[in-house]
């Protein structure tokens, strides 16, 4: 009986171990578990100009603007309050020493779609990775473009307020083995428009809707049967509407095309706190045919 | 028989001056909805909320530095502030999300009345503002006095309306 007993602590050592050893690699090198080529076509050169478009479409300037300052430089600051804690969005202007002046385009494309930062360390998905991981790469050295043709502001990022387990940036390594994929198929109907196809790149890439729009599971990854349908605990713990066709009663595609740029309702009536945000950072500086083309995108969208 | 009949005239004109004349009647007068029922408030509120949101939606360009047509501008203007005065009289007690289930209007209206007046207050000068502006013309003027007028729409419904969007 003892020996028995003995011989399966053994076991479950040796399994502990393997299995510890099988995470390191993920944890400590995820390098090695994800990459993506950062290769571009012939001939590609990246612009600045391109990129300040993308910096709207994806809204950077929302989580990313400093609090208080007036020429809405994305030196960082902002807090956002989580479940798990309050994250404190890092300075992404190109300051060397406190922003990311330092990167390299390659850099950039690993932090954007996979989530891990230069040093190698895994990055927590309040940074929407998962969302940009379908942008193209010669959209991201646009962006890049940019963000190196912004001011550098010297601010230095504060470290996130954490709760245990949580704070253990390795373990993030195991939440990305569970949840993220690298490589995301869109949800795009098949039949789509040329339209739907841009406003769906638009919607699930840079624009990130998803993020605050589907319902999060207990990890805080996104539940798919609930993608863009949305929550009754959002963030700040609001309820956020889903944004689907089959969600949006009654709207026809211009009513969200005009939403998408005033932040009104049909009935004139104001947006959600936070999506008056969004009008005025991202979809509200889009051309009329990239809001025309979310609008495509998410009237396509039917129930999961 | 002419004097028989002026007598109901006359004090029919005595009561109404009576009553035109008392402080509270004036005071009604000026709100100008003091006999409404809440259910009755409920549904005249809801139609001046409609004819806002028509308004808002007519000014929505505004908010993007674009220009509205001088008559659509003047007649939404012209809306905001009229059905902006009616509004401070349309919240009697009794007409809240618990009291009726087709209000929005949430409790704290009438727990805080001081800020529910106050925010109700800063929309209905920023309304007038619009329509000064409109009348004058001055396109800077009219974008800023919008710039104004639209957030008190908002400030006033996070806090006393149960969301709806």
């Amino acid at each position: 009986m003892a020996g028995l007993l003995r011989r399966a602590l053994k076991g479950g050592l040796i399994l502990a171990a393997a299995v510890g050893a099988a995470l390191a690699v993920p944890a400590f090198a995820p390098g090695l578990v994800w990459s993506r080529p950062a290769t571009t076509p012939p001939g590609f050169a990246p612009s600045a100009e391109r990129g300040a478009y993308l910096y709207a479409a994806g809204g950077c300037a929302s989580c990313h603007a400093t609090p208080g300052r007036a020429d809405g430089a994305p030196a960082g600051g902002h807090e956002l309050a989580s479940p798990f804690g309050s994250f404190l969005v890092p300075n992404i202007t190109p300051d060397r020493a406190t922003g990311i002046g330092g990167w390299s385009g390659e850099d950039f494309i690993r932090a954007m779609t996979l989530g891990i930062d230069p040093e190698g360390r895994h990055l927590y998905p309040a940074f929407p990775y998962a969302s940009y991981a379908r942008m193209t790469n010669e959209d991201l050295l646009d962006l890049k473009a940019h963000l190196d043709s912004l001011e550098p502001v010297a601010r230095p990022n504060q470290p996130h307020q954490l709760g245990f387990p949580f704070s253990v940036r390795p373990g993030l390594a195991l939440w990305k083995l569970a949840f993220f994929d690298p490589t995301p198929e869109s949800r795009l109907p098949a039949a789509a428009s040329a339209a739907a196809r841009r406003g769906a790149y638009l919607a699930e890439g840079p624009g990130h809707c998803a993020e605050c729009h589907s319902d999060r599971n207990f990890a805080g990854a996104i539940r798919p049967e609930t993608w863009m349908a949305g929550t009754p605990n959002g963030p700040d713990g609001r309820r956020v509407p889903g944004i689907r066709g089959a969600d949006l009663g009654g709207w026809a595609p211009e009513d969200l095309v005009f939403a998408l740029e005033y932040g009104m309702t049909p009935d004139g009536d104001e947006l959600a706190r936070g999506m008056d945000l969004v009008v005025r950072e991202n979809t509200g500086k889009l051309t009329p045919e990239d809001r025309e083309a979310i609008a495509a995108y998410l009237m396509s969208l039917r129930g999961s | 028989m002419m004097l028989s009949r002026l007598i109901p005239l006359g004090t029919a004109a005595a009561l109404s001056a009576f009553f035109v004349l008392s402080p509270l009647a004036a005071q009604e007068a000026a709100s100008g909805a003091a006999a409404l029922s809440p259910a009755e408030a409920l549904k005249t509120r809801a139609e001046a909320m409609k004819a806002l949101g028509g308004a808002n939606r007519a000014l929505a360009p505004l908010a993007a530095g674009q220009t509205v047509p001088a008559a659509a501008l003047q007649t939404a203007a012209k809306t905001m502030s009229e059905e902006g005065d009616k509004l401070a009289a349309l919240f009697p007690a009794g007409s809240s999300i618990a009291d009726l289930p087709e209000s929005y209007a949430l409790p704290t209206i009438w727990s805080d009345p001081e800020g529910f007046s106050a925010a109700l207050e800063k929309f209905r000068k920023a309304a007038h503002g619009l329509e000064e502006a409109a009348g004058g013309g001055d396109q800077a003027a009219i974008n800023a006095a919008f710039a104004e007028l639209r957030p008190t729409c908002g400030a006033c419904h996070q806090t006393y309306r149960q969301p709806k969007n």
